[in-house]
């Protein structure tokens, strides 16, 4: 194995992201920035059962995983041979499509001879806006938000994270495909919704916005979900639920979980009394809610950060860019490392502690 | 100079094999649920890190199924991961037909005999195909298949050896397929150094796959997850 702990400044990584119903590949290098990347989405393969069935997500990943790599390989002119490391999802997530990528990973890192570490799914979501030309300075508040997880998390670098608050019940990400299969639309239903919306009408429904509130930043969207199903149920018995009641409904749902993020974010920022906010995940390609967290964020004089909307969604670049830090700060998996499918995000050693061990 | 490496993790079982010039070296370990901790362990003890491609290994075999998915899924990728990183050759073999070698191996069945090689496929279902154990090789006389034990038939009438996690439906077997077993062997579980000669055999015959098209043989296709039409009213 080479010896890079104190004498390599350049690294080229290549990152592997399993996690859900999404295969990513990319490689990173850390004096270039981002060479190449690859996704499949296995969305056809789930809309029909309306969510992700892990035992066909699991198979995917196996048929896509080294086609992918092939195609980054080439796509950047790189060999196997100018690679430094692996990153992969090892949580949290669907243990058995981690397996996958883990498995993968693992025994490449092992045959080729380089390090292999496996990285935690939102902290490539969280540092995905690094891959952007213009990137947040530490330290920031982070709003990671996706079909698993809306949190709000206090950034002071990489891996020192405090967690400000999180959804209580589903995420808002959840939520939007609950709201989306209640209207008849396709998984995944964040998209859909946001189509719909822009045809519905902002004043036929108000829809309640969660927790704004209590104090505190923790987020519930339960409710929003039972209000969203009974006023569907009411447009049916009135009117057999016509299109625009589908719009009017998607917009009102919209605007409520839209609302609910900002005035969180906004709160979250000025309770730690900082001027700069990430979002990440999913959702944050949402078009309504990044321009009203822009606009509310510019009376209180913060800033918003969001990443590439193809970094937004589950992706190989994230996981190869956190993977980059970690690994070129001397971390990497032990012979015995495997996936966490539950992995609290404050449980990451910081990157400080890393660099004096190693 | 011949050398194989065999990797079999479709059971509770999880075990590597190292072929070279007749020489096996070999690790198993009962492991249920945590074969990827033990898998890269367990080849460190055969090859050095980062020196598969420089060991003279011509191929890599691995148990492709039937078996734990999860299982399979984990050899495929490692095997994915090894002869893409190495740029050799997969050599796939049958877990049905690997535990009838080792069977074999270990004295319990011998030239000429019928064995029906089963594994615990859970939700109260095995896997099961039908094996003549040759001079030289084995014959394949059923396609491997799932089935609930009650609904298994098995064609001729000449008595066999049962082998096979798949046994513990025993007493759920028609009196049929009860009366046909001259001998079981409940405990028994596929190795990967019984992956080695079919794999030998199979290296000779050029029956070899890319890494890319490395993937488990699942046998059971269908999934037990209802399509949208399928689900009742939203609520």
């Amino acid at each position: 194995m080479r010896a890079f702990a104190t004498v390599v400044l350049i690294m080229l990584i290549l990152g592997l992201e399993t996690s859900c119903d999404e295969t990513g590949v990319a490689l990173y290098d850390t004096g270039r920035g981002l060479l190449a990347h690859a996704l499949f989405s296995q969305v056809d393969i789930h809309v029909e059962y309306g969510g992700v069935v892990p035992e066909l997500a699991s198979r995917d990943h196996v048929r896509k995983a080294l086609p992918l790599l092939r195609q980054v390989l080439d796509d950047a002119g790189c060999s196997p041979q100018d690679l430094d490391g692996i990153a992969y999802t090892a949580g949290p997530g669907l243990v058995g499509a981690l397996m996958v990528g883990a498995t993968l990973a693992q025994s490449l890192a092992w045959a080729w001879g380089i390090p292999a570490l496996g990285v935690h799914h939102m902290e490539g979501h969280l540092l995905a806006p690094m891959l952007e030309e213009e990137r947040p300075e530490f330290p920031f508040v982070a709003l990671l938000v996706s079909g698993g997880h809306t949190q709000l998390v206090r950034v002071d670098g990489i891996g020192e994270y405090r967690l400000l608050g999180e959804s209580l019940d589903d995420a808002a990400g959840e939520a939007f495909d609950k709201a989306a299969k209640m209207l008849g639309l396709p998984y995944p239903g964040g998209p859909h919704i946001a189509r719909l919306a822009e045809s519905g009408d902002p004043g036929r429904f108000d829809f309640p916005r969660p927790m704004i509130n209590r104090p505190g930043l923790d987020f519930s969207f339960s409710g929003l979900k039972t209000f969203t199903l009974n006023t569907v149920n009411d447009c049916r018995r009135d009117s057999g639920l016509t299109q625009q009641d589908k719009c009017d409904i998607a917009r009102a749902f919209e605007e409520a979980v839209v609302a609910t993020l900002v005035i969180k974010c906004r709160r979250a920022l000025e309770q730690e009394g900082l001027p700069t906010l990430v979002i990440a995940g999913g959702v944050s390609a949402n078009r309504n809610l990044r321009g009203r967290l822009q606009t509310a964020l510019a009376k209180i004089g913060a800033r918003v950060f969001y990443p590439a909307p193809e970094f937004c969604t589950d992706n190989g670049a994230m996981i190869a860019y956190a993977g980059a830090q970690r690994l070129h700060a001397g971390q990497q998996d032990t012979p015995t490392a495997t996936v966490r499918p539950r992995w609290p995000m404050e449980e990451l050693p910081p990157l400080a502690a890393v660099r004096e061990v190693c | 100079m011949t050398s194989i490496l065999a990797i079999d993790t479709s059971t509770e079982a999880c075990s590597v094999a190292l072929y070279r010039d007749g020489e096996v070296s070999a690790c198993y370990e009962v492991v249920p649920r945590r074969h990827n901790q033990h898998l890269l362990a367990m080849l460190q003890n055969l090859l050095p890190r980062g020196s598969l491609a420089s060991s003279g290994v011509e191929a890599v075999a691995y148990g492709s199924g039937p078996g734990s998915f999860t299982g399979l899924r984990i050899a495929a990728s490692a095997v994915q991961g090894l002869c893409f990183a190495a740029a050799l050759p997969a050599l796939p073999i049958s877990t049905l037909a690997c535990q009838t070698y080792t069977a074999q191996r270990l004295g319990l069945v011998y030239e000429g005999d019928l064995v029906l090689s089963t594994l615990d496929a859970h939700i109260g279902e095995l896997y099961w195909a039908l094996y003549e154990v040759g001079r030289e090789r084995l014959q394949e006389l059923t396609v491997a298949a799932a089935a609930r034990p009650a609904d298994l038939v098995l064609p001729g009438t000449r008595k066999m050896v049962a082998i096979g996690s798949g046994l513990r439906y025993l007493d759920a077997f028609s009196v049929a397929v009860q009366s046909r077993f001259a001998a079981q062997h409940g405990e028994l579980l596929p190795a990967a150094r019984d992956l080695l000669p079919p794999a030998l055999m199979a290296l000779r015959e050029g029956k070899v796959q890319a890494a890319e098209d490395v993937c488990p043989v699942y046998v059971r296709d269908e999934i037990s997850w209802k399509k949208l039409s399928e689900q009742g009213p939203q609520r």
